[in-house]
């Protein structure tokens, strides 16, 4: 029999409900008013006899709160034999995706337990609920995927599609001393460096850092040759539509749809490569993309821009798949060894001053004094619990600083896990965080491997997940996603998550080629 | 050589031939036509030769040894009857050392009506192109006066001065005969997307120039915290400097019947694939031209360079993963054909991204528009020349002169290559010690730069090889809807111009951004920056009025919803009315001002066929200060000015078709307690509805109107009732007021 003969199973479950659920992504709370297109989560388990991995992608922001041991807990309930720990999750950091928190609260930055949920007459359907139902689909799915592995092959390649433009503006002053700058934890995190900063601003000195047009493609296929699913690895997150009040995959909704109409209902496991400082938006020439799809499309709405957005991204990034497809196909992979571990990292906090310590203490106490407005008659609900929410939110950012403040005097090491795996002359290599890209181009352009794709926002064990992994630069211009309530892990953390990562690629590399 | 100098008579003699009977038709076709008709003229030019010819592009010598695939340039005349314009592009490395005006007025003798100086000429930037190098001499690339030196003997090669000869009058005869072939036409435009280039600006944790075994202050010593092409395989790799922007920008071209006839690709990327070919070619534009004309026939394409000092059709990440691909896709790997591999690439990508966006832009031709140009000349501040890089060129200069060059008897290829390398290498020091001097004597650096608008969309030449940011700051801040910025442009004057790298990328060093490359600072790039905008702004103002029709009222009106009064007829009407891109609206939108000492009076018709269509307008806000803007109706922003104040505050009404107000003060924040005396009438009719409007002097803090005051006004309509449309005075965005036109009272400014 031939060694390492690899053996692939898929399975998708819609996680969609029609609950009016929290939708977290923004600094207050969005009730969802139905569905605009299904949320899913996708399983692929690769086997070769010796070894497994399984890919599991989810439509949601953020994979905190124990949700990956949850799941872990829930696979091995349903089937003890399933390796469990070989489960590399991630979330495409779709920002309306349904929340799975026990009290509803959110704030881009944490829900902290125990606070109290914002006074709202909106019906909210329990968090918790919404969490049992999701861990209970997307198990299934995950069991289903490791019943239906079978004998079949995998093929893999990389294309160009323009998803993500780089979301870090760069002024030549510090725009945090400007006349009227509010210096408070939203606007006051700001420096040289401002996220979605206006570029007419006469101050605007260029992007902070490039983005990143490759996709990485991992066709999978059975017995007999035929195409059965495809990892689509993208450096950007599917944020369109972030604002809205529906349930939404954000561009992978398109994305799925264009792909299937070329190559039929084939399973798409999406995963969002390092984007932490980029977005599926360009902030230049706007007017230009307006009118782009006003001629494309038909229609001028400014309020449906993300729509287009969405559809635009997702035309290329099927012609990629297409392409790639098209030529990955000639070298289908039967065997391969696999080699897959889960390093437990401990990475250097970024650390608060006790000047920022002291800052926070007293915001807290000026923002504990202003109550939650009431709602009035007449006005929409959900605009007061915006209004509410982020009062919350402020709150919550400070009482962040002053709990990682005490936490820092037991360690300050941040405790995190990390996937690194290999399938042949490909890894794949994972983090909890929001990362700058500056670190994916670090570990490919050092990685031994033929391709190294990166997943960010993949879940870890135990309650954290999420938050910006920013580079140097990124903290010295500052800015959002470079502040200290974004960063719980510091520059030189990063460091040391990318020779951590490093290491262990090439042990893997060294393993199969020695 | 007897061939070329033959042909370069030949071309000579036609173009002198041709301009005769151009001359004869353009006195007859001269007479400019009313209003902004277009007229379109293409014309190309094979600008390659067989002969043996310096090629440039690198430190060493390359004499060609044919023709790989052709060089051309192409040019693109568009005239409206009052301005008109050429694009010239031609598949060059540089475009420096005079041959703008060299080919200027070789167009001149050849027609003295053709507007010669309306020329935006460009390079693509391929390294496998001849030298054009004026002086008769045979000398490589970094030639330099008194640093000469004979080819080998057995090598045969044509001087630079006679294939720069051949060339201009190339190129000239063919801007001619692109004048001559103007016809009634049209164009369109739009972007999208070809990742061809890629940041070539690796950066590294440690200062690479202090790593054990680096010489300092030798030309590898430029290093710094970056270095160009750096290897990505360092321990020390720490990302890259910059983006690599995948946009293009198109401009085509139609006839009369709307059929295409050409294209402007504008795209980040120099053609330096096959950059060290010992043939001429024209790199990876040659594979897009044949892509392209595959599917489209034997129209023209005019290749741009944007900012590209900084980017390189060369991928730094993944080069095994690059090899496979090309091996699995083409069949073949073999190193030395991945240039061609690459270009093949690149013009895939560029030929899929004028497919889409051809596409769709070709939904709106404008056979009509506007066309301004303007040349000027810019002083900028020269890069710094410290006395220790001065010291340091002297005595490497000597080391450099001791140095013999090779002698040529047993491999006159490798002698070619030692003792060219020698004198660029010698070269660089010298003008390292000559820009010193210059320093000394204050002699500004002076060079022209090109800004020029068609409609909607404009462009901007200068001649650098520009870093990426500088483009993003001319396009972020540019009016324009789509902004072509065309690096390696022409330029009046014998200034090197080099690459002018960014603030940041000085500070990282590295070739690309030493003293050696960079002949303006970065604070040049800024004040480039600032030159280019000035214009692009100054052109986008004049396609509009900057100032608003207001009328001294003098009778009665009543503010009923009606302007049906003689006082509201007499006023001036205000339809400039275009969505955001330049589009215009559903339903025709107009507005008229009037003022007296008490009031500012503001009547607005907004045209709709809501009622034919069965649409219920949005009016969703029910109370005072509500969300209002989210409604069908109007926002009006108005504040008064003062050429001193940069932030102008302004008052902020936004009236929805049900009559509800808000009212607030804007500008750099939001002010929603402020609570006008504004009187007001909304009123509906079957195929239009009026705002009529009076807003008292007190709500700017005064008793009366003098007439004397300056303000600024905008005026923006929401459709929300069909769907999220929203148009406005010019197409200002709803606090823009940088923009927002002047509404002096009494017609005057101040």
């Amino acid at each position: 029999m031939e060694k390492n003969l690899l053996s692939i199973g898929w399975a998708s479950a819609d996680i969609s409900t029609e609950g009016p659920i929290n939708l977290p992504g923004q600094f207050h709370m969005r009730i969802s008013t139905g569905i605009l297109d299904p949320i899913t989560a996708t399983a692929l388990w690769i086997s070769n006899g010796k070894d497994d991995v399984c890919f599991l992608s989810i439509d949601l922001v953020t994979c905190r709160g124990g949700l990956t041991d949850a799941i872990k807990e829930e696979v091995a309930k349903r089937n003890g034999d399933i390796p469990v720990e070989k489960i590399l999750l991630n979330v495409t950091h779709t920002h309306t995706g349904p929340g799975f928190h026990k009290d509803n609260v959110t704030g881009a930055d944490g829900t902290l337990d125990g606070d109290v949920p914002v006074p709202t007459s909106i019906e909210i359907m329990d968090g918790l609920e919404y969490r049992k139902f999701m861990v209970n689909k997307i198990a299934s799915a995950v069991c289903e995927a490791w019943e239906k592995r079978s004998h079949g092959a995998i093929a893999y390649g990389y294309g160009y599609a323009v998803v993500a433009h780089s979301r870090r503006v760069l002024y030549t002053d510090d725009v945090s001393k400007r006349p009227g700058a509010v210096n408070n934890s939203t606007h006051g995190v700001n420096g040289h460096a401002v996220m979605y900063g206006k570029t007419s601003d006469d101050k605007f000195s260029g992007y902070e850092g490039g983005a990143d047009s490759f996709t990485n493609l991992l066709f999978t296929f059975d017995e007999k040759k035929k195409l059965t699913g495809v990892i689509v690895n993208v450096p950007c997150p599917s944020q369109n539509s972030e604002g809205i009040y529906k349930l939404s995959a954000s561009f992978w909704h398109e994305t799925r749809e264009a792909i299937r109409k070329k190559f039929g209902n084939i399973f798409i496991l999406p995963q969002a490569a390092a984007g932490g400082d980029l977005s599926p938006r360009q902030l230049h020439y706007v007017k230009a993309e307006y009118r782009r799809y006003a001629l494309k499309y038909g229609r001028e709405r400014e309020l449906f821009t993300e729509e287009f957005r969405r559809r635009d991204i997702a035309e290329r990034i099927a012609a990629s798949v297409e392409e790639v497809y098209s030529w990955a196909k000639k070298d289908l992979i039967k065997s391969a060894p696999i080699h897959h571990e889960v390093l437990d990292l401990k990475l250097s906090k970024r650390l608060i001053s006790k000047a920022d310590y002291d800052l926070s203490v007293s915001r807290l106490e000026e923002l504990n004094k202003q109550s939650f407005i009431k709602e009035e008659e007449g006005t929409d609900p959900q605009l007061t619990l915006k209004e509410n929410c982020k009062l919350l939110s402020e709150r919550n950012r400070c009482k962040g600083i002053i709990k990682r403040w005490e936490e820092q005097k037991e360690s300050t090491k941040y405790a995190t896990q990390a996937h690194v795996l290999s399938i042949g002359d490909i890894a794949f290599a994972s983090n909890q965080f929001e990362l700058y890209i500056d670190f994916q181009h670090r570990i490919q352009g050092r990685s031994p491997f033929m391709q190294t794709f990166i997943v960010q926002l993949a879940g870890v064990s135990g309650e954290g997940g999420g938050t910006y992994l920013a580079t140097k630069r990124g903290f010295l211009n500052r800015g959002y996603s470079a502040s200290m309530y974004c960063n719980l892990v510091s520059w030189k953390g990063g460091n040391e998550l990318v020779e951590k990562t490093l290491k262990s690629l090439n042990k893997l590399w060294i393993k199969e080629h020695k | 050589m007897k061939k070329l100098i033959l042909l370069v008579m030949a071309v000579m003699l036609f173009a002198i031939t041709g301009c005769s009977t151009l001359c004869k038709e353009n006195s007859v076709c001269g007479k400019t036509k009313k209003g902004n008709a277009l007229k379109i003229g293409w014309a190309s030019t094979d600008i390659s030769t067989t002969e043996p010819v310096l090629i440039q592009g690198q430190f060493h010598a390359r004499i060609s040894k044919g023709i790989h695939d052709p060089i051309t340039a192409t040019a693109l005349w568009i005239d409206n009857g009052k301005e008109s314009v050429c694009f010239v592009s031609a598949d060059l490395t540089g475009a420096g050392g005079g041959l703008l005006e060299e080919i200027t007025s070789a167009v001149k003798k050849r027609n003295a009506a053709i507007p010669a100086g309306s020329l935006l000429f460009n390079v693509t930037h391929t390294h496998a192109a001849p030298v054009i190098s004026k002086v008769t001499s045979v000398v490589p690339l970094s030639e330099h006066k008194g640093n000469l030196f004979r080819t080998p003997s057995s090598l045969k090669v044509t001087k630079s001065a006679i294939y720069r000869a051949f060339l201009t009058e190339k190129i000239a005869g063919m801007i001619c005969k692109a004048w001559e072939n103007r016809k009634e036409g049209g164009f369109a435009y739009g972007y999208g997307y070809a990742p061809v280039g890629y940041n070539r600006r690796s950066v590294y944790k440690d200062d690479v120039s202090k790593r054990k075994g680096v010489k300092q202050d030798s030309l590898h010593g430029v290093h710094g915290h970056a270095k160009l092409y750096g290897s990505t395989q360092d321990d020390m790799f720490y990302g890259f400097e910059g983006g690599a922007d995948p946009k293009v920008n198109f401009l085509f071209t139609f006839d009369k019947d709307k059929n295409l006839t050409g294209s402007i690709i504008n795209i980040g990327c120099p053609s330096q694939n096959s950059s060290r070919l010992e043939k001429l070619s024209a790199d990876y534009w040659h594979e897009t031209r044949e892509m392209i004309r595959k599917k489209y026939g034997n129209i023209f394409i005019l290749p741009q360079c944007s900012a590209a000092g900084d980017t390189a059709p060369v991928l730094l990440l993944g080069k095994g993963a690059r090899n496979r691909r090309y091996l699995l896709k083409y069949g073949r790997n073999r190193e030395y054909i991945q240039d061609e591999l690459a270009r093949i690439q690149a013009a895939e990508k560029i030929s899929s991204a004028f497919d889409e966006v051809y596409s769709w832009a070709k939904n709106e031709i404008f056979f009509q528009a506007d066309v301004q140009h303007e040349r000027k000349t810019v002083e900028l501040p020269r890069r710094e020349v410290t006395k220790a890089d001065y010291e340091s060129a002297v005595k490497e200069l000597e080391a450099l002169k001791k140095v013999p060059f090779m002698k040529d008897d047993r491999d006159p290829a490798k002698a070619l290559w030692t003792n060219s390398r020698l004198v660029s290498t010698r070269s660089r020091y010298k003008r390292i010690i000559e820009r010193y001097n210059t320093l000394q004597k204050k002699i500004p650096f002076k060079a022209s730069i090109d800004v020029i608008s068609i409609g909607n969309i404009a462009f901007a030449g200068n001649p650098f090889e520009l870093y990426q940011d500088y483009m993003h700051r001319i396009q972020g801040r540019s009016p324009f809807i789509q902004t072509f910025v065309v690096e390696l442009a022409g330029t009046e004057g014998n200034e090197l111009c080099g690459y002018l790298a960014t603030k940041r990328s000085v500070e990282n060093k590295g070739y690309g951004s030493d003293r050696f490359s960079n002949y303006v600072s970065w604070k040049g790039g800024d004040k480039l920056v600032e030159e280019t905008v000035k214009t692009l702004e100054k052109f986008w103002k004049n396609k509009f009025p900057s100032t608003f029709p207001v009328r001294k009222k003098t009778g009665e009106i009543v503010i009923d919803g009606s302007l049906d009064e003689e006082e509201w007829k007499k006023a001036q009407e205000v339809d400039s009315f275009v969505t955001f891109a330049g589009n215009a609206p559903s339903g025709k939108t107009s507005v008229k001002v009037m003022y007296d000492s008490d009031f500012i009076y503001i009547g607005i018709m907004a045209g709709t066929d809501y009622i034919k269509k069965g649409y219920v307008f949005k009016e969703k806000a029910v109370k005072h200060d509500g969300a209002v803007w989210e409604d069908d109706g109007f926002e009006i922003m108005l504040g008064e000015y003062s050429r001193k104040v940069k932030a102008m505050t302004h008052n902020h009404y936004v009236l929805n078709t049900a009559g509800i107000l808000y009212d607030g003060k804007a500008g750099t924040k939001f002010d929603r307690s402020f609570t006008s005396k504004i009187q007001y009438k909304v009123k509906k009719y079957p195929s239009f509805y009026v705002m009529e409007m009076k807003i008292p002097a007190s709500d700017f803090n005064k008793k009366k109107f003098t007439g004397k005051e300056v303000f600024k006004l905008n005026i923006v309509r929401s459709c929300n009732y069909i769907q999220k449309e929203i148009v406005s005075a010019d197409g200002i965005r709803n606090h823009d007021y940088k923009n927002f036109r002047i509404l002096p009272l009494n017609g005057k400014m101040k």
